[in-house]
């Protein structure tokens, strides 16, 4: 995938085999260490921890990744570097989509830019920016929909 | 077609002109099933479907918002023979950021239902009523947001595809239901309600469920499964394998086919013909018996008035 080719509905996903592993890995994360308090927000009911196939090395600037399925985010990189966003639109918890240049909300319209900041209401808050980190140096990314970082946050 | 209600009549009576569009669609109304043996030979019965009231909508798209609930009440009231019960599939009030509103249109709307003559009523939370608050407000006014019931040899099950956030049912939500069916025959009729559709209608309009093919993957091994929606307010009839997919009018406003133009619009009301596209479902449920071993639901779209 060269940079700037994501379009709705062509964003790969890891594979079922891929994702299986990584969640056996999460839980073996889980196992020995205790999970990092939620900052900010409340995370959804159901967010856990999801490891992707990605590794620093394989997600280049402008590239967007859809886990939306697995863990309600998206992987993005820019040239500062891979971060994480919500899928979940601030206005009423819809799952926003990706529309080549930013996040739209199916529900009410809201609009996002890259970095997740409104664009078009009714939204008024942007999305949450999510911890993002290597399992091992040069390892895949796990990113944590319960933890919230500063928008400025790269990995 | 049920034939145990005089539709003309009661339309008749209420004034509206109208007649009943039967959309008992051929290779819709195919056979559902059988049912498994050992059970209880079961009895034919019907069920009304209301969907999408958003009471509390105030707007040009319908200028009677506060009088279509109670029309369509008196409508279901003037059915000839009263439904064994009433499901409504979510968005039974309009949206609002005030917590306090929230509670109101919602007590409101209860009020207005207790008019039933029907006494057993469902209700299922649609984006509208949850999305704001994960579904706490509906769950202190209605009760669980998913659960299940048996009836005539049917069970049904009410999904809930609207408070967790992220347009899905959610983990949790997938694992009970799983337990649910676990302990079910696969021969076992099935009517599913939920708010949103479960498969892939048009997600771009919000028009889907993320994880609602894994639903459907754990409803794949029963012979004989038909989900009935809302959300998207207009009729609208889908097969995904095996299992039928059908959405019901909606009570406030009608909205364009899917994809039929660039945003998501509701229908304009047109003062001419008040109330086009509003209306409300009446199903009637057999699940077979020897002498009819094929189980089916077929269903009449009842306009609130003449399309």
């Amino acid at each position: 995938m060269s940079p700037g080719d994501a379009r709705p509905g062509a964003l790969p996903g890891p594979d079922r085999r891929t994702f299986v592993q990584g969640l056996l890995g999460v839980l073996a994360a889980l196992a020995v260490s205790p999970r990092a308090a939620a900052a900010g927000d409340p995370p959804p009911p159901d967010a856990a921890p999801i490891l992707t196939p990605e590794t620093r090395a394989s997600l280049a600037a402008g590239q967007v990744r859809d886990y939306r399925k697995q863990g309600d985010l998206f992987l993005l990189a820019d040239a500062g570097g891979i971060y994480a966003l919500t899928s979940i639109c601030t206005h009423r918890g819809c799952s926003v989509r990706w529309s080549g240049e930013g996040f739209t909300c199916p529900c009410h319209g809201s609009e996002y830019d890259r970095l997740g900041a409104v664009t078009h209401g009714p939204a008024r808050l942007p999305l949450r920016h999510l911890a993002v980190q290597e399992v091992e140096p040069g390892g895949p990314l796990r990113v944590d929909p319960a933890v919230t970082v500063p928008p400025g946050t790269r990995l | 077609m049920c034939a145990s209600m005089d539709r003309k009549a009661f339309l008749t009576l209420l004034g509206l002109g109208g007649v009943a569009v039967a959309s008992r669609l051929s290779g819709f109304a195919a056979p559902l099933g059988v049912l498994a043996p050992g059970k209880p030979a079961p009895s034919d019965f019907h069920f009304v479907q209301l969907s999408d009231t958003h009471w509390g909508y105030h707007g040009p798209a319908n200028p009677d918002a506060a009088g279509t609930l109670p029309r369509a009440i008196e409508a279901v009231n003037g059915l000839a023979h009263p439904p064994d019960f009433i499901v409504f599939t979510g968005d039974l009030t309009h949206d609002t950021d005030d917590p306090k509103e929230r509670r109101a249109r919602m007590a409101r709307f209860k009020e207005l239902v207790a008019g039933l003559a029907v006494k057993r009523r469902y209700f299922l939370p649609g984006e509208h009523d949850a999305g704001a608050d994960q579904g706490e407000a509906f769950r202190e006014l209605f009760g669980p947001t998913h659960y299940t019931f048996d009836h005539g040899g049917f069970h049904f099950i009410a999904l809930d595809n609207v408070s967790a956030p992220g347009s899905k049912l959610g983990a949790a939500q997938l694992s009970w239901l799983a337990e649910d069916l676990a302990r079910l025959d696969h021969g076992q009729p099935l009517v599913v309600f939920a708010h949103r559709p479960l498969f892939d209608l048009y997600p771009d309009w919000d028009w889907a469920t993320l994880d609602g093919a894994d639903a459907l993957a754990l409803l794949q091994p029963f012979r004989y499964v038909t989900v009935f929606y809302g959300h998207i307010h207009q009729q609208h009839h889908v097969m995904t394998g095996h299992i039928a997919h059908h959405a019901a009018a909606s009570l406030i406003f009608p909205l364009p086919a899917p994809g039929s133009q660039p945003k998501r619009a509701p229908v304009p009301w047109d003062p001419a013909a008040p109330y086009r596209g509003l209306g409300l479902r009446d199903l009637d449920a057999r699940a077979g018996s020897k002498a009819r071993p094929a189980a089916e639901v077929p269903f009449t779209d009842l306009p609130l008035v003449q399309p």
